[in-house]
């Protein structure tokens, strides 16, 4: 079962509310699609600032004990790097991560957890669970050459896990979030990948009044729950086909009402609907410089009443929001994230989260 | 990694393709005609990945399972007395059962224990179901029983299937557990973890001495 988590914000036009926002979106670090989407055409010739050619990020074809080397500790010391394993899936298999902060998190299942030799704890997701996490911060000041606990990760790297493993990484600086580019490491593999954003006009949309629905949210104070509740469900249903371009919402859609009787929320308007997407792994900086820029076409250059940023994480990812733990059940596995933005400087920010989440405990 | 511990050879690379990494090739066979091959030294030579025997006769002892030259060794009574020999049998690996007719038995509790305790597991195969929609009743009630005697424990699952067109992926058929009565949890672990200790079962009774002790050879000495 999936759970929402919504936020609602007003006055974008000041820094600390962006801030706010800022905070929540660095939490998010494995982001493998990013989706923006508006009303205007404006957007397109804009299109390099927001998922532009320039954005790049890794893919390295590595075996576990080249992390440890003196040449990717040094840059885990001067940058941020975000890595992710491709792999195997987090439900049956064994999947990695590295995060900005320099943990390296292991999330591996019984056997390989038994044969590894680490010493970790077992998954808090599920009861008698055969999932085990094994966290190592490989920027602590004692997890040095020269100490037992570097050597014997070192051991087990060598001896108990010494199999390659595909994963994405990102690199990026500390203070202005620009992307670096990736020093060679031990005798990885590595593939420097630049992002390609996918442009996409639909025309002819039914669209909401998405500014006023958010007015209603965030400053009416007379707005009961169940309202602003079926208000914050039609907007979120409507959102969700709009990322699918769904015929649905399409002005030329005469569907029988025995397959669908969606009708699109009134008051509502006539739109083309213009949207980029990019998928890889998007690096927090990149999410951020999206975020900004979106703020500035509604709040300083009025060129749009309304902007979307859709995030869609990982599914096997071994955690989502503020480094809680993710896992994967037969049909739930998100760690998304939709932020609404309107030119009147109000936000509705939902997170959207499986049953295996500790984040959503 | 995922198991269907009763393939067949024109089935692996579906298999694969759909998601299980490791496919046991199962050798169907009566008692008699397996009894014959072992009379005539035949099976000596001959060497099983599984092999299921199927019991013909319900009052003859199962007890020429020990010379059987088989890395994984299923049976498949035909009733009840066949049913508590196979067990209290130490040679066996797997019991199977026909699900495309009513067993004609109670699972008894006691009975099913003595199995669970041995490490002896119990072999759902889901393709009968979706082969014939009359054999699927009689199959989800027969799997729902089982499930009941055996309160979820020692049960896998596997494919059996004869054709490609009836194997499904591990997440289908961990679904398809729910109608016998499996949850989630249990229904995954009896295509994950069951199956592995299965065929660590199957290695302890083959390779080890009183499954305590168990020599490997050094590569050195082999060359």
């Amino acid at each position: 079962m999936t759970k929402k988590f919504i936020s609602l914000f007003k006055n974008l036009e000041e820094e600390n509310t962006k801030n706010l926002i800022e905070k929540l979106l660095n939490s998010f670090h494995f982001v493998k699609s990013v989706k923006v989407l508006s009303h205007n055409e404006h957007f397109r010739t804009h299109k390099d600032k927001d998922v532009d050619c320039k954005v790049f990020f890794y893919k390295v074809k590595t075996n576990l004990l080249n992390f440890l080397s003196k040449e990717f500790l040094q840059q885990l010391k001067l940058f941020n790097v975000s890595c992710i394993s491709l792999n195997d899936s987090i439900d049956v298999g064994n999947v990695f991560c590295i995060l900005p902060n320099g943990t390296l998190i292991l999330n591996l299942n019984k056997d390989t957890y038994e044969t590894l030799g680490l010493e970790g704890k077992s998954s808090t997701l599920i009861r008698r669970s055969d999932r085990f996490v094994v966290k190592i911060n490989l920027l602590d000041a004692s997890f040095t050459e020269t100490k037992k606990f570097y050597q014997r990760v070192k051991w087990c790297f060598e001896n108990s896990l010494v199999t390659s493993f595909n994963f994405f990484l990102t690199k990026y600086n500390k203070s202005n979030g620009n992307l670096e580019e990736l020093d060679n490491f031990g005798d990885a593999n590595i593939e420097k990948v630049y992002l390609n954003d996918n442009y996409l006009c639909n025309e002819n949309v039914i669209t909401p009044h998405i500014e006023q629905i958010l007015e209603q949210l965030t400053r009416s104070s007379d707005l009961k729950q169940s309202e602003s509740t079926e208000l914050i469900n039609d907007l979120l249903e409507w959102l969700g086909m709009a990322a699918v371009s769904s015929d649905r919402i399409m002005s030329y859609d005469r569907v029988d009402s025995f397959i669908s009787a969606y009708k699109v929320a009134q008051p509502n308007r006539i739109h083309n609907l213009y949207s980029m997407e990019a998928t890889g792994l998007i690096s927090v900086s990149t999410i951020i410089n999206i975020f900004r820029n979106l703020c500035d076409e509604l709040l300083l250059k009025k060129a749009i009443n309304f902007g979307v940023l859709y995030l869609w994480g990982f599914r096997d990812s071994p955690v989502s929001f503020n480094q809680k733990e993710h896992g994967f059940n037969l049909t739930d596995g998100e760690n998304d994230l939709v932020l609404v933005l309107s030119d009147a400087g109000d936000a509705v920010l939902v997170q959207v989260l499986g049953d295996l989440d500790e984040y959503s405990r | 990694m995922f198991y269907d511990l009763c393939s067949k050879k024109n089935l692996i690379e579906k298999a694969q393709k759909l998601g299980y990494e490791k496919n046991v090739i199962n050798e169907e066979i009566t008692q008699t005609e397996l009894q014959k091959r072992m009379s005539q030294k035949q099976q000596q030579s001959e060497k099983f990945d599984r092999v299921t025997i199927i019991v013909e006769n319900d009052t003859k002892p199962l007890n020429f399972l020990s010379n059987l030259n088989a890395n994984l060794v299923a049976v498949r009574p035909c009733g009840e007395k066949s049913f508590f020999s196979a067990c209290s049998s130490s040679d066996i690996d797997i019991i199977q059962f026909d699900f495309s007719e009513r067993l004609g038995y109670n699972l008894k509790h006691t009975t099913v224990n003595l199995a669970i305790q041995k490490g002896i597991y119990f072999e759902i195969c889901y393709s009968l179901a979706i082969e014939d929609e009359n054999i699927r009743k009689n199959m989800i009630g027969n799997s729902a029983s089982l499930i009941r005697a055996t309160r979820g424990k020692n049960i896998i699952v596997s494919s059996g299937a004869s054709n490609p067109i009836y194997l499904r992926g591990p997440y289908d058929v961990i679904n398809l557990c729910s109608i016998f009565g499996l949850n989630s949890y249990l229904a995954k672990s009896c295509l994950l973890k069951n199956c592995r200790k299965v065929l660590l079962h199957a290695d302890t009774r083959i390779n080890s001495l009183k499954g305590i002790i168990s020599l490997k050879r050094k590569a050195e000495e082999i060359e």
